[in-house]
């Protein structure tokens, strides 16, 4: 019996978020959980992991940003365009009450939701499930960073959750509700950290650097679950592609959510990935961080 | 007392079980995970002169009874896959059986040189990938002759005992395993993968692997594997040979070791069980000799 079924099937409704980034949605009743990705080809070359952003067991979305030459290819394609998936894989974001994770009962749960860019995706069908799950929505906050305004995704779709929504991206001109001018992280340090200790679980998702630049804003006992992206290839945990150091974690069955404990183990967060060889790239600076893989 | 310790050319094994080539050994914390779960031995992945990214995916489909594959011997190249072997040995003394992949002896001997100063155990080499003929035609483990030059120039600039690893897909394998043994080679490691085969999304019309085909492993070959192996015993096959292909279970690796393999490969068993396979089948083992009243792992070897 094969029990890593392929769904191969046409491309139901395609959104434009913005000029780079579009949700492709499925008719595809895969199980799925907030922080899962699946596996998507078009058998023309490349199949790239990317995170569910909804699921409602029936239909299933992926939001894709335009990043290299695969990505460039699927948004040349039309609704009714056949590609083909694999998942739902990976390790999910604890839901209170629904898996395991610190004893907070869903009423006094106060997670910070931190996306970067192209990180936020994923946080809307965790943000959807919180809610699902009793998370008073006033209890959610959730910091959307870009480069630019332009950049923050998904802001109508957490709007509509009616979460506590802030957009940080340096180019804010003015301080308004729902804006901040500066990083994730200095948003993370005045908003849900704040003067009174609001939040009592963080979750992020986005480029390791932003994800790292959070942490010093963290109190000790603060549990938090990263999402992380590393080069894959299977998918299902044999090739050791996406393996990080030192613990051999294997983002794809063990993460891609990792937790604290997890997150403090490793020596290349942050620092370096592995490349489609399996060789070293260093991080030097933001721009080596990119959706789609270190192109070699 | 039972023992799954055993000796492998001179080197003290905790386990008859080696992680082969291809599977969790990109970098030493895969290494590590898998060592951590009980494997005797590790193999790194094929390492080639320069880095290589592999195929475009999709790079593996599963089948019924297995899986496909095509890799494209994907690695960061000899230079950064010896340094991940001294990060392993820096936490570990499990040990590495360096692999290798060239296309000629020139090359192979060249690597091989480079392995001289690694801190490697042993040196494999893959004379038999089967998802690179479009690149580089048939396996080398096609021709007796070819098998013969490469390990007779390996070995004489190499201080490592050598391991050839040789492919099912030839049309003499025993010719060719015995070619081997007689250029030199200190051990013998089969099968690679069968094949290659074809799986075809019919929604798509399109084969489902980028590359078209793939390399066959997982429980439906292993009833090759261990024919292989029983037949290269049969053919005179004196040296020590590490027996893999679809062994999933202890009773798997046990039947490996009754048709003649000294080292038993746990590669695709890792998709079904985990990188945890290495602990269980370690323990089945164990629990197969106190069932049998063996005693060591020698006691079931080539017992058939």
């Amino acid at each position: 019996m094969i029990k890593d079924k392929r769904i191969t099937l046409p491309i139901a409704e395609i959104i434009e978020e913005t000029a780079e980034v579009r949700t492709f949605k499925f008719d595809a009743g895969i199980e799925a959980s907030p922080g899962q990705f699946i596996m998507l080809t078009d058998f023309n070359g490349g199949e790239k992991p990317f995170s569910i952003s909804d699921t409602d067991g029936k239909s299933l979305s992926v939001t894709i940003k335009r990043v290299g030459q695969f990505t460039a290819r699927l948004f040349e394609k039309r609704i009714g365009d056949i590609v083909s998936i694999r998942g739902a894989y990976g390790s999910s974001f604890f839901i209170p009450g629904k898996n395991s994770g610190p004893n907070i009962d869903a009423a006094n749960f106060r997670p910070a939701l931190c996306g970067g860019g192209f990180g936020l995706p994923p946080l809307y069908l965790l943000a959807k499930k919180l809610l699902k799950a009793g998370v008073p929505a006033g209890n959610i906050k959730v910091i959307s960073a870009g480069r630019t305004e332009n950049d923050l995704l998904f802001e109508k779709q957490f709007g509509g959750l009616g979460v506590d929504y802030t957009g940080a991206a340096e180019s804010v001109a003015l301080m308004s509700p729902g804006r901040f001018k500066g990083t994730a992280a200095g948003a993370f340090a005045e908003i849900a950290k704040g003067v009174t200790g609001l939040c009592n679980f963080v979750y992020a998702s986005g480029p390791d650097l932003m994800m790292k630049s959070l942490m010093p804003h963290f109190s000790e006992e603060l549990e938090y679950q990263f999402l992380f992206e590393r080069y894959m290839k299977c998918a299902i945990g044999i090739c050791g592609s996406c393996v990080v150091d030192p613990s051999g974690i294997r983002i794809c069955k063990e993460g891609p959510a990792l937790w604290k404990a997890q997150v403090e183990q490793l020596k290349d967060f942050g620092v370096y990935r592995r490349k489609a060889s399996g060789s070293i790239d260093y991080f030097t600076d933001r721009m080596a961080v990119k959706a789609e893989g270190a192109g070699e | 007392m039972k023992e799954l310790r055993t000796d492998f050319l001179g080197v003290k094994l905790s386990s008859p079980l080696v992680l082969p080539a291809g599977v969790l050994d990109i970098s030493f914390s895969s290494y590590k995970l898998v060592s951590g779960y009980g494997a005797g031995l590790i193999t790194t992945k094929s390492l080639t002169k320069e880095a290589r990214k592999g195929h475009e995916g999709p790079v593996v489909t599963e089948v019924e009874g297995g899986m496909l594959n095509c890799m494209g011997l994907c690695n960061p190249g000899i230079f950064e896959g010896l340094e991940e072997i001294k990060r392993f040995r820096e936490i570990s003394n499990v040990p590495v059986n360096l692999s290798i992949f060239a296309t000629d002896a020139e090359g192979f001997t060249e690597l091989a040189k480079e392995a001289n100063s690694s801190k490697a155990d042993f040196l494999e080499l893959n004379l038999s990938c089967p998802n690179v003929s479009d690149e580089f035609g048939v396996p080398l483990a096609a021709s007796e002759k070819t098998v013969a030059e490469i390990i007779s120039s390996v070995k004489s600039v190499c201080r490592l005992p050598v391991i050839a690893k040789l492919s099912p897909n030839v049309t003499s394998f025993t010719r060719v395993a015995l070619a081997a043994a007689d250029a030199g080679a200190d051990a013998l490691c089969m099968i690679n993968t069968l094949g290659p085969g074809i799986d075809i999304d019919i929604e798509a019309g399109r084969p489902v692997l980028f590359n078209v085909s793939g390399g066959l492993s997982g429980p439906c070959i292993k009833p090759i594997a261990l024919r292989l192996v029983y037949e290269s015993r049969k053919a005179g096959i004196t040296i020590p040979i590490i027996g893999m292909g679809g062994i999933t279970s202890g009773e798997d690796a046990v039947q490996m070791l009754m048709a003649g393999a000294d080292l038993v490969g746990v590669g695709t068993a890792v998709y079904y069980r985990g990188p945890e396979v290495f602990e269980k089948i370690n323990d089945e083992i164990l629990s197969f000799l106190e069932r049998k009243d063996y005693h060591f792992i020698s006691d079931i070897k080539r017992i058939i």
